[in-house]
């Protein structure tokens, strides 16, 4: 008899999500959905509102990333106001930039301490109540410990440029509005109230050893698990530098073929389009010069390097160096990397901080820059989980009429949706008795992507994930929940 | 800052899991500095960092149990077996409590306000029967705290 399965919910990823994998009558995947079931729609409820409001209301899309869509919409209201970000004091551009690397620095660490580690400690076949960052901390107290220390360093930053670590405010139109201290800088350099950022950039260091003796040791599975050629999208900066605050879209394809080069992020409307089915609130957005059924791109830290030439900080470009020669192609496809990748853009991040927090342009008085009105403001951020855009229109009495967000996860969902089909078949398909374990690696394989459910469709609630497997019928015959 | 801290836990808009936030607006209103207040809308793992910079911790939460009274207030112990979670976002107070003494060498005292509530949807107010409860718990809450802290209210008192 064929099956369905459901896996529900998709655990250790933010928001809701629901996996369904339909199997035959010989027990072969004949389908697989990753389905997103929420809605909230801020880009309707917006509309109404003053421009100026969207930064502080937008950051309530995400409790994880809130900084990115607070920026995002920052720059774009900067354009409201006649400002592109070349325009802003050094001290505004600067201050913002460093808030967002500590938002990356978090926001990566949550991931891979909390969410990602039990299944590289652990292995996706440990018994669920293993597979969570409470384990963790019993079988490896200096890993969850550091995860502590290294999120709270960033979040420290984050509230001391935004007054809170989440939901605080910094960005106005045309910059920030308030500097920074020396003393305040001090506190994150001088290591006496907290762990200084050296101990900060000596700790990713040391993962990034565990994570490359990890895949020595695991390298035909990694090279393997959830691989598929796809197109990879980020923003890059003067020769191609891997670049996470401002720049120009490139884009290659999985064989390194370049899709999308040197296009400015006031353009982007020119060549993305965005698609839907009717089984997921989420679009997929893609290429239109490459088409709908390839022109779909992966964002994020395996994306980012993949489309970066270089990294701009030292340490963070030998580690890219080392990334690349070890896999033995220039493009990488392999979903697993992408736990090492965000590692580097962590290391880069707190290089990027260290750069920051020495410098004094961040205590400069010269905050905020004015302009001449106008109706359509573009702001493009590398978010955590890649590419963020913010796209509002105003009309003569400064209200918002038109709001256009492509989230970083809305770029991924056909990538997630290709390794949930990816496991499906090679695990799954026609393996007689369907174990927690093989399920568990359909969100293994989600999870590399470290998808934010919330922001990409802007749901509310709890934060569950299905999975569902359905016979011929399309009978649900198991479901799959770690609730 | 005060050695003690109260966590409110919940969401002021949905219904009667505001309780915990109520709660904590009115012991911040009402002890002022002497105890530091932070709302949140569920406990994460930085928790765990966070109680070890005080003496004392309070968790203060909706429940949707019926209790005798309509709360209860107990000690909460260092767990020797751990409830885990399918997400690592909602810890419980025994959680945080383990991992900051697992993590941390974390010794305070904790103790978990639980306030029954019967209504909890998005865009309503406080059902009557969530606050009478929260009504009894805090008078209850008010008392203790006088009577339990008062060393440490009275040191700060004196040199605030």
């Amino acid at each position: 008899m064929s099956q369905k399965i459901v896996i529900d919910p998709v655990t250790r990823v933010e928001g809701h999500g629901r996996v369904t994998i339909h199997l035959d009558d010989y027990g072969k995947v004949k389908d697989s959905f990753f389905h997103i079931v929420e809605f909230r729609g801020f880009e309707r409820f917006i509309q109404g509102h003053p421009y100026w409001e969207a930064p502080v209301l937008v950051q309530r899309l995400c409790g994880i990333c809130p900084v990115s869509h607070h920026l995002a919409a920052a720059k774009a209201i900067d354009q409201l106001i006649g400002l592109e970000p070349g325009d802003l004091s050094s001290g505004a551009d600067k201050l913002r930039r460093l808030l967002h690397y500590a938002q990356i620095f978090q926001s990566h660490a949550l991931h891979f301490f909390y969410l990602a580690s039990p299944d590289l400690l652990f292995g996706a076949d440990a018994p669920k109540e293993k597979r969570n960052v409470v384990a963790v901390a019993i079988e490896n107290r200096e890993l969850a410990t550091r995860g502590i220390l290294m999120r709270k360093f960033g979040q420290e930053i984050i509230k001391a440029i935004a007054g809170k670590k989440i939901h605080g405010i910094s960005a106005v139109p045309g910059g920030v509005y308030k500097n920074l201290s020396r003393e305040e800088r001090n506190y994150f350099l001088d290591g006496r109230s907290i762990e200084s950022l050296d101990t900060m950039i000596e700790w990713v260091r040391e993962v990034l050893d565990f994570m490359k003796d990890y895949h020595l040791k695991h390298r035909k599975n990694l090279d393997e698990f959830a691989y598929y050629p796809s197109g990879h999208l980020g923003l890059v900066s003067d020769g191609n530098a891997m670049e996470l605050y401002h720049g120009v879209l490139r884009a290659i394809d999985g064989e390194g073929n370049v899709t999308l080069d040197n296009v400015s992020t006031n353009d982007y409307i020119k060549y993305f389009s965005e698609a839907v089915e009717k089984w997921s609130y989420m679009k997929f957005p893609y290429l239109k010069n490459v088409g709908r059924e390839n022109g779909w791109n992966r964002v994020g830290p395996l994306a980012r390097i993949n489309v970066c030439d270089k990294i701009n900080t030292p340490l963070a470009e030998t580690e890219r160096i080392a990334f690349f020669e070890f896999y033995g192609k220039s493009v990488n496809n392999s979903t697993m990397y992408s736990h090492w990748a965000r590692l580097i853009e962590m290391l880069h991040c707190a290089e990027m901080m260290g750069d920051l927090l020495r410098d004094d342009d961040l205590s400069s008085d010269d905050l905020i820059r004015t302009g001449e009105k106008r109706h359509v403001g573009i702001g493009i951020i590398e978010a955590p989980r890649g590419t963020l855009t913010h796209h509002y229109e105003i009309d003569d009495k400064d209200m918002i009429v038109k709001c256009n967000l492509i989230v970083s996860t809305t770029h991924n969902n056909e990538a997630m949706n290709r390794a949930v089909r990816w496991v499906a078949n090679e695990m799954i398909s026609q393996k007689g008795t369907i174990s927690d374990g093989m399920l568990n690696h359909v969100e293994m394989a989600i999870r590399a992507y470290d998808p934010c459910l919330s922001c990409a469709t802007q749901a509310i609630g709890k934060m569950p994930l299905r999975v569902e497997l359905f016979n011929a019928q399309n009978e649900i015959i198991k479901v799959v929940t770690n609730v | 800052m005060s050695d003690i801290l109260l966590i409110g836990i919940g969401n002021i808009s949905r219904g009667d899991d505001g309780i915990g936030w109520l709660f904590a607006d009115e012991m911040e209103l009402y002890f002022g500095q002497s105890v530091t207040v932070q709302k949140e809308f569920q406990l994460v793992v930085e928790d765990a960092l966070k109680i070890t910079e005080f003496d004392t911790v309070i968790f203060v939460d909706a429940s949707e149990n019926k209790l005798e009274n309509g709360f209860e207030f107990r000690k909460v112990e260092v767990p020797n077996v751990i409830k885990t979670e399918f997400t690592s976002h909602a810890q419980t107070p025994e959680n945080i409590i383990f991992l900051a003494s697992d993590l941390f060498q974390n010794k305070n005292d904790a103790y978990l306000m639980e306030i029954s509530g019967q209504d909890w949807e998005l865009g309503e107010d406080l059902s009557e029967y969530g606050r009478q409860n929260l009504h009894h718990a805090m008078m209850f809450f008010k008392k203790w705290l006088v009577g339990n802290m008062n060393l440490q209210l009275s040191a700060i008192s004196e040199s605030g």
